[in-house]
């Protein structure tokens, strides 16, 4: 038997269990809209913590990261950098939204944020910032698996089959299961990244170089730029600190912002189990390190893979490791696709229904379960269809998405905590700030300092939405009042 | 105001306080003594460790303001609630 024979064997009996597991846990929520977008509001620590985890560290971290270490260096610290700081805010956001959401009966972001601010317009363009923003993140997870699958098979699975099959299990599970299923499946998918991520992080340093310290040694001799702050551009030329900076800010303003993580509050069972989630976070973090040690051991690497955001598969087949480790290679990595996928997947056609259909024509129950599935199925025949043309190195697509999203933190923040905030300054922030972002995105080197777009866009948000507010009506304090005065007991 | 319920504030501006600094030590121009890429601690070139030293300790602060909540919350259930 050749090897790709046993690594595509252990791959189908890990896209075998978590089909498994996700038809399993369809049963769990009811069949109504609350159960398919926000499993009945019942999720305790256990899939709260993989949910949150595996949805944030995706393929990018698998692939993308030990790419940056590899052809960047240190430039990959933003990453390291960002998650906690981003997801600290959702320790007192994320509690928040959840109460008002089991108070209002909101299961999205664009929700809640309608609810204080009530108007279709906002309501429909949030769901466009979202949709539009995780279409090319789909695209990248997709494309993520189809390399993956690939390259660990020596070309014998083509990238179209890898990402077919992939994805095939992953509109399945969503589609039948609905938010259950992306949560327990992403409990088995979570505990795969971890474990492969930690073992290879730690062997292949030593395999290759004897130990973490002799490998920096090494690289510092020959490459001591690699290992300066704020490190290389993709095009190996130094990167600037208003580069470096700003993507750090960018991505943690956004992280707890992305609409189908933040809607993940609404799935959690109490006030407990959201707080538990934003704590253990870290420890789920911590895992990109072993990611980023692996990148630096492709420094030294007698060759050199096709492109950066190929190292550690590259490094994992020519190091002779035995079949059986590459095949949980590929399932660790294939698992950080799928466990970000079909939260997006999901979200984007539950947001999509939920936020951008059903305001305007009023739908049943039922009626909406049947179209976010539909949707569920044409949002991923779709980002299929795209990823299969899509060239870009992973990391810029996912810089760029965050350029959209970091425009949803203002009117977040604000239905939560600016009593003189009102609609129409929340709708014209949203509007400038995105045009803006995009402006910027579209011509990057008009940016001053090479500042992150998102940056860019928020400081015409902000002032435009604080600007717009006060010179409008302030809402009836009855009404801003749900929304600011809301406390927990504890606090 | 209960004495539980103030140092859940204290807290609170404790966390914002660490958030800021971290921010703040982890970019420019906040981390540019910590460039690198000398001294190695453990084998690791400076700027790794000075990253992983604010995110393990945001990990801390998330830790301790969760214990001074959840007392708060316990305090909270047997008296009166909220603030």
């Amino acid at each position: 038997m050749e090897r790709w024979h046993v690594v595509t064997g252990i791959v189908m009996l890990y896209l075998a269990i978590t089909l498994a597991i996700g038809l399993a846990a369809s049963r769990r929520a009811t069949k109504g809209v609350t159960g398919f977008v926000a499993a009945d509001r019942q999720f305790g620590i256990l899939p709260m913590y993989f949910i949150v985890g595996g949805t944030v560290f995706s393929a990018f971290a698998f692939l993308g990261g030990p790419g940056w270490a590899y052809s960047q260096g240190v430039a990959v610290l933003y990453i390291l950098a960002y998650g906690v700081l981003g997801i600290a805010p959702w320790y007192f956001i994320g509690p928040k939204s959840a109460r008002l959401g089991r108070r209002f009966g909101i299961v999205t972001q664009a929700q809640l944020v309608t609810t204080r601010f009530p108007s279709r317009s906002l309501s429909a363009i949030m769901a466009v910032v979202a949709v539009v923003a995780f279409v090319p993140y789909i695209m990248l997870q997709m494309t993520g698996a189809g390399i993956v699958f690939n390259a660990v098979t020596q070309g014998h699975v083509p990238f179209w089959l890898g990402a077919a099959v992939a994805y095939g299990v992953v509109v399945t599970y969503v589609l039948v299961g609905g938010v259950s299923a992306v949560g327990w499946t992403n409990v088995f998918e979570g505990m795969i990244m971890m474990v492969v991520a930690w073992g290879l992080g730690l062997y292949l340093p030593y395999a290759l170089y004897g130990g973490i310290g002799p490998m920096f040694e090494q690289i510092e001799a020959a490459r001591p730029e690699l290992l300066v702050l704020p490190g290389l551009r993709g095009d190996g030329t130094p990167w600037t600190w208003g580069g470096y900076t700003t993507a750090v800010l960018s991505s943690a303003i956004g992280l707890a912002m992305w609409p189908h993580l933040f809607m993940k509050a609404f799935t959690a069972r109490s006030d407990a189990v959201l707080r538990r989630t934003v704590v253990l976070f870290p420890t789920f973090q911590i895992f990109l390190i072993p990611l980023i040690l692996v990148g630096f051991a492709g420094v030294m690497f007698a060759s050199a893979p096709p492109s950066a955001d190929f190292i550690l598969p590259h490094m994992i087949l020519e190091t002779g490791l035995p079949a059986v480790v590459i095949g949980f290679f590929c399932a660790g990595a294939l698992a950080a696709s799928m466990s970000t996928g079909d939260a997006l997947l999901h979200g984007a056609a539950s947001i999509a229904i939920e936020d951008g259909i059903h305001p305007f024509v009023r739908l049943g129950d039922r009626q909406r379960r049947l179209l976010m599935q539909a949707l569920v199925l044409a949002v991923g025949g779709a980002a299929y269809f795209f990823a299969i043309v899509q060239q870009k190195s992973l990391v810029w697509l996912l810089l760029s998405a965050y350029g959209l999203i970091d425009q949803l933190a203002p009117p977040v923040y604000a239905a939560l905590y600016w009593r003189r905030a009102t609609t129409a300054g929340v709708l014209s922030g949203l509007i400038a700030g995105s045009v803006v972002a995009v402006f910027f995105f579209m011509n990057p080197g008009l940016r001053p300092w090479e500042m992150h777009e998102g940056i860019l866009g928020l400081l015409v948000n902000v002032p435009v939405l604080i600007g717009v507010s006060l010179l409008t009506a302030p809402q009836p304090r009855e009404h801003s009042g749900a929304f600011i005065d809301d406390r927990s007991g504890a606090a | 105001m209960s004495s539980m319920s103030s140092r859940v504030l204290v807290m609170r501006r404790m966390v914002f306080a660490y958030f800021a600094v971290y921010a703040v030590a982890v970019t420019y121009p906040g981390v540019v003594l910590f460039r690198g890429p000398r001294p190695f601690v453990l084998g690791l070139p400076l700027p790794l460790v000075w990253v992983t030293f604010w995110v393990v300790g945001g990990c801390a602060v998330l830790w301790l303001i969760d214990r001074v909540y959840r007392a708060a919350a316990a305090d909270g259930s047997s008296a009166s609630r909220g603030e």
